[in-house]
């Protein structure tokens, strides 16, 4: 939920709780749980309302970030590191940094942003599995 | 992760099944199968919260008895300064106490604390790029992160507790001055928690311990209390423990502690995972160090201290107010770190919790399955399937150590879904724990009734057609049997497998052979709670 701050980053800790129980590798985990959690973080902040799903599958780890929000204007100007919309309050508890997009699109082996402004987002963000004996 | 010890043993006999240890525990590692609790050992990590919270004492910690300090030549005791919170009393005569109940001698543990908190913040400032770092001291905390946080090992303090340091230097002294060798001298540690026994007893992931033994303050309690009814402790009243010392000990002692860098402090297992989910997601690296525990006070909270928490916490705050900070030399600390006298000789090593399955495309099937069962459970968490939440249930079930129906509700949805529809053996496997064997094609037809018997004309005089036998007979005959009164199937009690060729001729015949590891008695009590009969009327 949007402004939610009592319950931001628990549904990235879901994620990574989930992708520990099926014993997914740990580099794969930490990019996930990573990208995840500032995906939710902008749902939290500049969203109404918001989803994040997570699928699963023996090639890949796919975490899928869709909000009903304001929807982002210029997706390049957002990309770009020290470019930040967190209004004062958010700085004072330690966001705003202008890494979120960028964090995101480098844990991803594949990153896509659709948006409509008025609308919301869709953030997708995939990453392949490790291959390889366990 | 494979533990070979807990220091905790479950009584089945005292135990009644109510549940407290169960609700209690932080990781979910206990269950209640057939009325008494047990413990699943990889989930355990010794924090001792089941024996807090059971009424009947059904849970009892492993620690070593006071009969063992007679087989060294001398004894040194180390208390955790949880000790002086139990006792309205100077260190120095709870220490005088300690040598009447038959310790050679008493090593205060404040030196090593006050020398290792100087060493804590070397560390700190030289490795900027791993905070922040983990506290090492409690062995709850070091088997929860080797388990859950596993990527996280390496943030664990690399410097040895202050009671292991203090150990070392203490045999050292000691044959020294008494020209006893190390090994006839027992350095015995005075512990407010069961889960010290962990560090200290030889287990394969954890550091070699410098302590032989660890003695509860329970056990010593009743002992040390008339010992100090007799007075004395004449030497120094700190008997040489510090203020700085005794912050170890409770939660908060440690805020503002450190001079350049920030440190924070976190008690209660849920506590520290939520703070080691936050490290281990990139989060609190301008902390340089955690210092967390698994008591919700600290360790004058300790599971096996005697007093009030709280009255020791307020105890242990007065006394730090009261004892002396005696100035640290820093050249010196600084000289002796650089020559690794603080360091641990190993870390402990990461032991990863098994995953839902070693092939990931199974772990995906397992937690599906795992998943859509959550949904149909009521998410009341009553603990009546013997597990402390509806998630957990899933899970068990996931893993195949419980079965959908051992939730109640399951099992009456179940018999409500079948209204209107009469049963059959599919139906019937998840009530036996049974497995088909043979006729699967067969097993969705009615079931109309049960007959029981071993003997095979009886069968063929009395079963009725549609009837479900239940036998402990193997043999090929029972098919022909089976089919000649056309009964639905073979129920097959007490684990027995039919001979192979009795399966293969049930097979070709289309007869259900369903095989339960239960007995006969109980196996005709479940069926007739699931509504079948073998009425004749």
């Amino acid at each position: 939920m949007g402004l939610d701050f009592l319950s931001a980053g628990r549904a990235s800790t879901e994620v990574k709780d989930a992708l520990k129980r099926l014993g997914v590798d740990p580099s794969v985990v930490r990019r996930v749980a990573t990208a995840s959690y500032e995906a939710e973080m902008n749902v939290v902040m500049h969203a109404r309302r918001g989803h994040i799903t997570l699928r699963v599958s023996p090639e890949t780890v796919e975490v899928e970030a869709a909000d009903e929000g304001p929807g982002i204007p210029d997706v390049e100007l957002a990309m770009q590191v020290g470019y930040s919309t967190a209004t004062p309050e958010m700085r004072e508890l330690g966001f705003g940094a202008g890494m979120g997009m960028h964090n995101m699109k480098v844990n991803a082996d594949e990153f896509h942003v659709d948006t409509v402004v008025g609308q919301g987002t869709l953030v997708r963000i995939l990453v392949r599995q490790v291959q390889g004996a366990r | 992760m494979t533990n070979a010890f807990h220091p905790l043993t479950f009584d089945a006999a005292a135990c009644q099944g109510r549940r407290s240890c169960m609700r209690a525990c932080p990781t979910q590692a206990v269950r209640v199968r057939a009325g008494h609790a047990e413990l699943l050992e990889d989930r355990c990590i010794d924090c001792g919260e089941c024996i807090r919270v059971c009424e009947q004492h059904a849970i009892r910690p492993i620690t070593h008895s006071l009969e063992r300090l007679a087989s060294y030549e001398r004894t040194i005791a180390i208390p955790s300064l949880a000790l002086y919170t139990q006792f309205e009393a100077r260190p120095g005569q709870v220490q005088a106490a300690l040598r009447r109940c038959g310790f050679s001698t008493v090593a205060p543990i404040s030196p090593a604390c006050d020398e290792t908190k100087e060493a804590i913040e070397l560390l700190v400032s030289a490795n900027r790029d791993r905070w922040p770092f983990l506290s090492s001291d409690c062995p709850t905390v070091v088997r929860l992160v080797q388990a859950r946080y596993p990527a996280l090992v390496d943030r664990l303090l690399p410097l040895l507790p202050p009671r292991e340091l203090t150990a070392r230097r203490a045999k050292v002294r000691e044959t020294a001055s008494s020209g006893i060798p190390p090994e006839r001298i027992g350095a015995v540690y005075v512990t407010p928690c069961p889960s010290k026994m962990v560090s200290i007893v030889d287990h394969p992931g954890m550091r070699r311990s410098h302590l032989d033994a660890a003695v509860s303050i329970a056990d010593l309690y009743p002992r040390l209390a008339s010992a100090m009814k007799r007075g004395g402790g004449n030497g120094d009243p700190d008997g040489g423990e510090t203020a700085g010392g005794l912050r170890w000990a409770w939660v908060g002692g440690h805020q503002g502690w450190m001079s350049a860098e920030q440190s924070l402090s976190v008690a209660g297992l849920g506590n520290v995972i939520r703070i080691l989910d936050d490290v281990e997601e990139g989060r609190l690296r301008n902390y340089a160090f955690v210092h967390a525990v698994a008591c919700v006070e600290g360790c004058v909270g300790g599971v096996l201290a005697v007093e009030d928490p709280y009255v020791a916490r307020a105890r242990a705050v007065r006394l730090t107010r009261s004892l002396g900070s005696p100035p640290i030399d820093r050249a010196e600390v600084t000289r002796r770190y650089r020559e690794g006298e603080y360091h641990a000789d190993s870390q402990p090593l990461a032991s990863p919790s098994r995953p839902l399955d070693d092939d990931l495309g199974q772990a995906i099937v397992k937690m599906n399955a795992r998943d859509r069962l959550l949904d149909l459970l009521p998410g009341i968490d009553c603990g009546a399937c013997g597990a402390p939440t509806c998630a957990t249930f899933a899970d068990d079930v996931a893993c195949s150590t419980a079965q959908a129906l051992d939730c109640v509700f399951m099992h009456w949805d179940a018999l409500d879904a079948r209204e209107g529809r009469a049963m059959t053996i599919a139906d019937i496997l998840p009530v036996l724990n049974g497995k088909l064997v043979a006729g699967e094609r067969r097993a969705r037809e009615p079931v109309k009734g049960g007959y029981a018997s071993d003997l095979l004309s009886d069968v063929m005089a009395n079963a009725r057609v549609g009837d479900l036998w239940v036998t402990l007979q193997r043999h090929a005959n029972i098919v022909a049997v089976a089919s000649v009164r056309e009964v639905a199937g073979i129920v097959l009690v007490g684990g027995r497998e039919p001979e192979e060729s009795t399966r293969a001729r049930a097979e070709e015949e289309g007869v259900p052979i369903v095989v339960t590891p239960l007995p006969t008695f109980e196996v005709i009590g479940r069926l007739h709670a699931a509504g079948l009969t073998g009425r004749r009327d």
